[in-house]
Formats: C-alpha cells, structure tokens, sequence
C-alpha cells in the first residue's frame, strides 16, 4: 500500500492502463470493455407494438406512409419506373462518385425550379447522397473541413432527432434556436427571431424546408421572406434540409417556397433532399447534397473537394434507387403519374387530419385541436405529455413516442375513431 | 508598414483572419478558399482513354471484370435472382440499421464456412455494409470509438488507394509493413515477417484475405500459418479485407483459406466483405462487416454500438444489392449457378494470365514474366516504372497506372497479342528510354531546352491534353516548370499592375507573355524571369516562363497585367477582385 501512495496520480493511471493491456492482450478479448448501447427510441416503440396482442392497436411510430389499408406503399410511377429498367438490361457498373448525372440535375431542378438563377447559370454543385441522412452526413463533413467560419450548427429546436449526432460525428458544434411553442402547438416565431439574432456571425443554420419533422410546424410564406432577411444581415450560412417535398402540401413548388425564396434573396445555400418518403424510395436510399456556388469555377472546386470526401465513406452511391427516381423525374408521363400520386398521399393525412379534428371534437373534447389541422407533413405534436403519452400506449394499444408525437401516417379511416376517443379519454 | 512591424506575429495572423471573415461575410462567399482537389489518378487514366482514337487502345486500369468481347457482365445468377425478387412484388420500406438479416448471416457462413466455431456458436456480428469501402469504413469507426489499444492500422506496402483515406478519416493513424518485393515481383516473406516482429503489441494489421490489390501477390498457405502465429503472438488484432472471395481461385473455400486458419488459430479478427467483384454488383454496393467476438453477450454489445455509429453515417443500408445477394447465397439452385459463374470469371483471367507470359515469351522477351502466372486476382503488377507505364500510354495506347499495375479484367482474347507486342517493343526501343546521359546533357548545354507552354494554335502537334486529370494521368519525363504539377498550372507572378493592357494582335504572330510580373516591357517577356531566380540550375529549369499566344486573327486584346488571372495571359476580371485590389502594384 505504502507503494501505491508514493505512486502520483498519472502513474497509477498509467499502471492501470498497462494492466489493462496485458489483461486483454492475454484473452484476445478486445470488446470486454463495450457497454451495450442505449436502445433506438422509435425502434422501442414498434417493438412492443409487435408484441401487444390488443386487436385495436395502432402504430404511431412508424415514420413511413401507410395506405388506408395501413399497408406498406409502393408508388405505380415507382412500379412503371422499375420495369422500363429492368427491360434496359443495363449493367451494374459502379456509379461515378457524385452519382448519376441525370439524376443529380433533375433532383437539383425540382428543388430550385426550371427557371430559377440556380439552374440557369449552372451554380449548383449536386451529388447524390445515401437518402437524407447520408446527404446531410456529406454536408456535415464538407463543412466541417470546409466552413470558413464558426463550425456551429444551429438547430431548431426540438428537431429531427438524428441531426445532433450526424453534426457532431462529423466535428460540428451543436446549438439550437427557439422554434415550437408548445403553449401554442404553433411556430415560435418571436423567439425563433430573437434566437437567430443573437446567433454569432459567419455560422450554420439549419431550417426544415417543409413538414418539420417532428412537429409538423412550418412557418408562413411571410415568416419564411423575414427569417430570409434577418438571416441574411446576421451573415449566416443556411443548411435546408427539405426531407418532404410534395409530401406537405401536394405541391411540389408550394414545399419548395422556402428554399426558393432563400434563393431569390441570394443566399449561397447548401441543400439536402430525400427520396425516401416523397417517391416511397425508404429502402433505396435516395437523396442529394446540393452546394449553391457563386460561379462556375467554384462549382468546379467544390465539387472536386465533395468527391474527394465521399471516396473514403463509401466510394459511390447506390445505382438502383437514383436510376428510379431519374425515369421519374425525367419521363414526362412517369413525372405526371408521380405528381398525382404524390398529391394522393398527401391528401389523405391532410383528410385524416381533418377527421381527427372532427372525431375529438364530436368525443365531446374541450380542448383547442386547431393544432392537429394547423400542422403538416407526416408528424403531429398533440401536446401530450410523457404521462399521457404512457396511458395512452398502456390503456389504449395506441403507440407513440413520449413526446407527444403522432405519425398521421399510421391513422386510417377505421382506425380514426378510436384513435380520437382514447385521446380524448387521456386528456378530459 | 512600422504600425505592423510593432504589431505580435499573433495579432497581426488574427488581424488576417478577421478581415478573412468579413470578406467572405460581405460576399456571401463562403467557399472562395475551396481549392480544387487533386484529381483522381484511375479517372484520368479513363479520360485519356475514352479521348484517344486509336482504335487498338486497351483500358487496363479498370478495376471491374470484362467479358472476352470486353464488355461489362451481368451474372445470370443475378439476373434470375433479381427476376425472382420483382415477382415477389415487395415493398421498399427501411432494412434495419445493421441491414438485411438473411444477408448478413449468409454472407458470414460464406465466409467463415458453415461448420466454422464462429457460426456453430453464433459469435459473429454481422452488418451490411456499403461494398467494401463501406464495410471498412463502419470497420474503422468502430475501432477509433473502441478498439483498447494502439489506434494505428499496419497496411501492407503496397496496399490499395483508398484503404489509408478510409482510416485517416475515421481517425485513425496509419503504418505500413513490407510486402512486396519489387526485385522478384513477389511476397516478401522475410520483410514482412521482420516488419511485423516490430510492431507494438495490441495495434491492428490488415491483411488482403486473398487477391491483393494493387499487386496480385498472395502469400502461400503455409506462410499464412506462419503469420498467424507471429501476429498471435505479437497480440494484434486482426482486419481481414475479402474483396474478392472466389475471384482469385474460382474456389470460395479456398479464397478464404487465410480467413478460416486465423479464425482456427482462435484469433477474434474483423473482416470487411465486398461483393462487387464476385457477384458483379459492383453500382449496388453489397458488402458486410463483422466482428468475431468471445461470447454471445458480447456480440449483442457490440452490435448495438455498431448500429449507433451507423445511424448518423447513412441510417441504414441500401436493400436491393442485398436482396438479391441474399437469395443467390440462400437459394441452392442459383448458388450453384453462381459459383460455376465465378469459377468462370476466374478462370478467363487465369487463361489471360498464361496467354499474356506465353505471348511475350513468342515475342523473344527475355525478360522474367512468371510473376505474370504467379500473381492471383484481378490486378498484375508488370514490374514497369512510371517512365515506361508513361510510354506504353503515349506510344500504344494502352492505359494503366503510373505503378505498372495492369487490370487483367481488360485483357481479353483479342487484344492479348498486341498488348504483349507493346509491352515488349516499348521495353526494347532504345531510342525512348530515358537514361542518365540524357540527364547529363540538359546540365551541360546552355540554351533553353525547356519549350514553352503553347495555348491556343490551332495546328499545333503537341497533343494537349484537354483536362486536367488527363494531364496529370500522362506522365512527362521532367516538368516544364517546377510547379509542373501544380494544379493551377504556371504559378501566379507578382502583380504588375491592377489594370489589363489593351494591345493590338497581328495573325498569326508569336506573343511571349510575361507571367512573372518583372519584365519591363508589360506585357510582354525580356528574359527577367531567367535573371530573377539566380543560380545556374534554376536558370535550366526557372519558376516562371513566359506564355506563348500565336494570333489566329488581327484584334485588339485585352492582357493580364496583375498575373493573377486563370485565363492568363488574358484578362478575366480577376484585378477587379478584393486580393488583388488590397495589394501593392509595381506600377500604380
């Protein structure tokens, strides 16, 4: 003991360490040391779904589109789409590192819009992404070796929950700015603007385009032009993340007027898309990065610099999906059967919406549901609590996640109803 | 300038920086400062390829297999596999995190073999992953999070390109064992076994698990014994890098040879798997990582890390390569199909193997080429240097890396005997070879021997190449400049004045435009840039050299004097920019 005393503090941390060594070199166990990790929220929740035998449950996790028949959904232009390619015999060869060019453009033209300045003058550095989460990953790492300025990003707050550790895996600093008021289900549009006010100059903004994930909260056209602005004086690069273009309103150029309008008032953006639920793509995996470059020859740069980034991640993207999409996008048929499917899709939560609004209210519920109409996209914030949130999965077979969310999603005309009454049970 | 003299070395870099920021903040130009990346060194072989018009070329640097009629190939195991899965009408919905689970337990037992310890017990943690790049890079960020030891990876020398970018970027450090032996174009034993013996105790050594890419060189069974034991007792852990399981031999059990014997000699070692190669999936990107762990427990641990570090790389994986990879593995019929494919794969390169070393031998190359029959895979290290690589591209067409590496992938029945014929012409032709007498005279003789860049003649002979990848994919026997290879070309000289120069121009008269800013006739050169850099070598070989423009037509035009712009010798509007604004002109 009298040893151990004289020993300093580094050194019986470094003969710990030795003896850690020599402990695992000996048993060639090199994981004893890895703790099992925290289990995936959402993952929890369809979990015990499956395994709940309550014939009247519904899954309200589930961040995919179901049909009325709460069945999975593959698009008829995706079907047609497919089959015109099988029928190409084309090879398997690897796709070029940013991806297939056709699809790079057109996903950058239904972004931008055929006629925007982006397009015209050629000012946009587009490759294809692995879905959303790769795409944003790419821009993650772009600017983590690339921004000039504060390596901070700015998050809404709350946000989708996977931005936090894809920033910071890639050497980004994580702040947030006020964005839901949960007195109001609504935007926190002062504090949103007192937040960015304060934001330090030459920082990163991140802004949901459409159907913010997970509160279902947009802003207003107008909001959109005065958070432009401000955004503009304050000097901050903006990150769009548009994960549901078409999928919010119907409209693909009415999900895109914020992106627009940030590109109208000249702001350099850098853009990810998503494939996954706007084409029901999930398990392809299609997505783009987009850089907006002041000129030619910056496209040039920063395109060489992305790939060079991509190579070490995975070498090149997957063909099959971004193959897919492109027909889509480039057919006109293919386009116009897409479109209208898209419009169908988003319709329906739109309807279910409006009769879950309708079923509350008909329970007897004194409760402001403005909020559940007001909202759009995929996701509801009903204002639940953790408590009520517990009751409802316990009592009720109705499953959420503990902050109130609701995948509209998940709700069918049949199973409307009930859905309305056991919210109403859990909040009277 | 005394106001900046006082100044400390640190404020006045933060003084630089601040006027960084507001010069990016007032032009919402975040990305001036991105510069361009070097360019890739297979792409530009590829451009150069597709450019040429010789219609005998041969692209050896394509790292996909080809046909006999050197054409992409579709397996048929693949085509019915993939007909199979659109008549069962599924849906596109999210694969799990850690990837189709038929896929990833297939592709185990493919690898370990069914009767494996690690099967029987389940002690595998099996992901999929992006082919194989993806496969080492969930590999690598595994082991930066948490592997307990020396966070350095050991590579062999060489290894392939992209396998020291992957583990930089996931933080890890990187060292190198010997491998090959350039002399006997082999494996060198003694090397790597004297390289590995020094290696600190509980880092990590990646092997090729056979087919090593870039050279072809594999070692044999039992020096793969040897090594297991010598890496068992230094305790490193082991990371196996199967791209080519099947490919190499034709036999998937022998490929995994190595694999197998480290798993019996009880190593826990992980393995990246690709299927690109074997099954042709190459755009699909089907691959799979996997940590062979002591215990039940443990793979449950380890795989709930794996899939945290998944989820903000790319949330889950690509599901239809895996889908179909899946049903050739678990479906006897179309595995059959598909082993006899590979065994055929395989076996064209072997055949192209032999032809090539009996074809050079008919040549009356006396040149040793067993290495040729010797190496296994898909890749062949010739055992030429960059000078010859060089010729071989310029003089026939055929196109490989400046490493001498061949694809043999490229190399079908057709083209085999010219290949042959081209390698040995070249390696005979003595006029071409460059040799040290050459260099010698260039020292000696006092007149320019560098020529000068030409731009724009229309009738020039010199081939210009028309990007620059291509440029840099063709190698010269000494550079112009000595920024030869810097990407922006000549360097940028002083800025003479932050004007341009409007002179008239007469057809088809030579101009030499000063890019070093000295001159004093502006702006055009008189021998400044030879004067200004002093001793007698560099006055051979200056930094800076005038730019000759030939006129194709009588105009006026319009002349860099800042020397700043990328269209030199014209302007470009680049002197109306803020770097060139704040700084000082020798003539204002």
């Amino acid at each position: 003991m009298s040893v151990t005393r004289t020993l300093s503090l580094t050194s019986k941390h470094q003969l710990w360490v030795l003896s850690q060594f020599s402990r695992l070199a000996s048993t060639n166990a090199w994981w004893s040391n890895v703790e099992m990790g925290p289990p995936d929220a959402i993952l929890g929740v369809t979990e015990a779904f499956k395994r709940d035998t309550n014939p009247k449950k519904i899954n309200l996790g589930v961040g995919a589109y179901r049909s009325d028949q709460g069945k999975p959904f593959v698009l008829e232009s995706v079907k047609k789409a497919e089959q015109l390619i099988a029928n190409e015999n084309l090879d398997k060869e690897y796709a070029p590192i940013g991806g297939l060019q056709e699809f790079c453009v057109a996903s950058a033209k239904l972004a931008f819009g055929d006629n925007s300045r982006v397009i015209k003058d050629q000012l946009f550095a587009t490759v294809q992404g692995i879905s959303g989460t790769g795409s944003l990953r790419i821009g993650a790492a772009f600017l983590a070796k690339f921004f000039p300025g504060n390596k901070v990003v700015y998050l809404p707050n709350p946000s989708w929950g996977n931005h936090t550790p894809i920033m910071k895996h890639a050497g980004l600093d994580v702040k947030s700015y006020r964005y839901y008021d949960s007195k109001t289900c609504g935007f926190d549009f002062n504090g949103a603007k007192e937040d960015i006010e304060k934001i330090p100059e030459n920082s990163i903004i991140l802004f949901h385009a459409c159907a913010h994930n997970p509160t279902g909260v947009d802003p207003r056209p107008e909001q959109w032009k005065e958070l432009s602005s401000i955004v503009k004086r304050r000097k901050l690069l903006v990150f769009m993340d548009m994960a549901y273009q078409g999928f919010a309103s119907g409209n693909i150029d009415d999900d895109a007027f914020a992106v627009r309008q940030f590109i109208e008032d000249k702001h350099n953006l850098i853009l990810a898309q998503s494939y996954a639920k706007n084409m029901g793509l999930y398990g392809e995996r299609v997505g783009a990065f987009t850089v907006v470059c002041q000129d030619k020859d910056e496209v040039d740069r920063v395109m060489s610099q992305i790939k060079i980034l991509i190579r070490p991640m995975y070498s090149n993207p997957p063909v099959h999906g971004a193959r897919i999409a492109a027909k889509i996008l480039n057919q006109q048929d293919l386009r116009s059967i897409w479109l209208k499917e898209v419009k169908d899709m988003a319709d329906r939560i739109i309807t279910m919406r409006q009769q879950l609004a309708d079923n509350l209210k008909k329970n007897g519920s004194s409760k402001n549901w403005q909020h559940i109409t007001d909202q759009i996209g995929m996701f509801c914030f009903t204002g639940l609590n953790p408590q009520q949130s517990g009751r409802l999965i316990k009592d009720f077979s109705v499953y959420l996640t503990q902050d109130g969310r609701i995948s509209m999603a998940g709700v069918t005309s049949k199973n409307n109803a009930y859905l309305a009454n056991a919210i109403h049970e859990v909040t009277k | 300038m005394s106001v900046s003299r006082t100044l400390s070395l640190t404020s006045k870099h933060q003084l630089w920086v601040l006027s960084q920021f507001s010069r990016l903040a007032s032009t919402n130009a975040w990305w001036s400062n991105v510069e361009m990346g070097p360019p890739d060194a297979i792409l530009g072989v590829t451009e150069a390829f597709k450019r040429d018009t010789n219609p005998k070329k041969i692209n050896l640097g394509v790292g996909a297999y080809r046909s006999d009629q050197g054409k992409p190939f579709v397996l048929e195991s693949v085509k019915k596999a993939e007909q199979l899965i659109t008549d069962e009408n599924l849906d596109k919905e999210y694969a799990p995190i850690g990837g189709l689970q038929e896929f990833c337990i297939a592709s185990a037992k493919l690898a370990f073999g069914d009767n494996s310890r690690v099967i029987k017990d389940q002690l595998f943690a099996t992901v999929q992953g992006i082919s194989g790049t993806g496969s080492l890079r969930i590999g690598a960020a595994f082991l930066a999070k948490f592997f307990p030891g020396n966070k350095v990876v050991y590579l062999p020398n060489p290894s392939w390109g992209n396998h020291t970018p992957i583990m930089k970027h996931a933080g890890l450090d990187v060292k190198s064992y010997r491998y090959y032996d350039s002399k006997t174009c082999g494996f060198d034993f003694n090397g790597a076994k004297e390289d590995i013996e020094k290696i600190p105790e509980n880092s990590i050594i990646l092997f090729h698990a056979c087919a090593h890419n870039p050279t072809g060189v594999d070692p044999r069974p039992e020096q793969w014994k040897e090594l297991s034991s010598i890496v068992k007792r230094r305790k490193l852990l082991v990371f196996m890098d199967m791209a080519y399981q099947g490919f190499a031999s034709g036999n998937i059990d022998d490929d995994a040879f190595a694999v197998r014997q480290f798993i019996e000699d009880k190593h826990n070692l992980i393995l990246a798997q690709s299927y690109a190669k074997n099954m042709g999936l190459y755009g699909e990107r089907v691959g799979a990582f996997t940590v062979v762990c002591q215990d039940k427990d443990e793979v449950d641990r380890v795989m709930s890390q794996i899939k945290i570090l998944i989820r903000p790389l790319y949330s889950n994986p690509p599901v239809h390569g895996a889908r179909i990879a899946a049903k050739i593995l678990n479906q006897q019929d179309l595995r059959s199909i598909w082993l006899k494919e590979v065994k055929d794969m395989a076996d064209r390169i072997i055949t192209m193997r032999q032809q090539l070393a009996d074809n050079l031998k008919k040549n009356g190359s006396s040149k040793n080429w067993q290495h040729i029959t010797d190496q296994i895979g898909m890749f062949c290290f010739t055992g030429l240097n960059p000078q010859q690589s060089g010729r071989l591209i310029k003089d026939f067409s055929v196109y490989l890396t400046q490493d001498g590496r061949i694809s043999m992938a490229g190399v079908t029945s057709k083209n085999n005997a010219y290949l042959a014929n081209a390698i040995h012409e070249m390696l005979s032709n003595r006029l071409v070879r460059p040799s040290s007498s050459f260099f010698l005279s260039i020292i000696r003789c006092n007149h320019r021997t560098v020529p000068y860049p030409d731009i724009t003649h229309p009738e020039q002979t010199i081939h210009m190449t028309e990007t620059h990848e291509e440029k840099l994919a063709l190698p010269l026997e000494r550079p112009r400049f000595i920024d030869e290879y810097s990407l922006n070309g000549p360097p940028y000289g002083r800025i003479y004045e932050k004007i341009p120069f409007k002179y008239r121009v007469e057809k088809g008269r030579a101009y030499l435009y000063c890019a070093c800013g000295w001159a004093n006739s502006q702006p055009f050169c008189d021998g400044m840039c030879k004067r200004v850099w002093g001793n007698h070598d560099v006055r051979r070989n200056p930094k800076f050299r005038p730019i000759k423009y030939v006129a194709d037509e009588t105009k006026d035009v319009w002349w860099c004097n800042c020397k700043q712009a990328k269209k030199r010798p014209f302007c470009d509007g680049t002197h109306k920019l803020d770097f060139v604004q704040k700084q000082s002109a020798i003539k204002n």
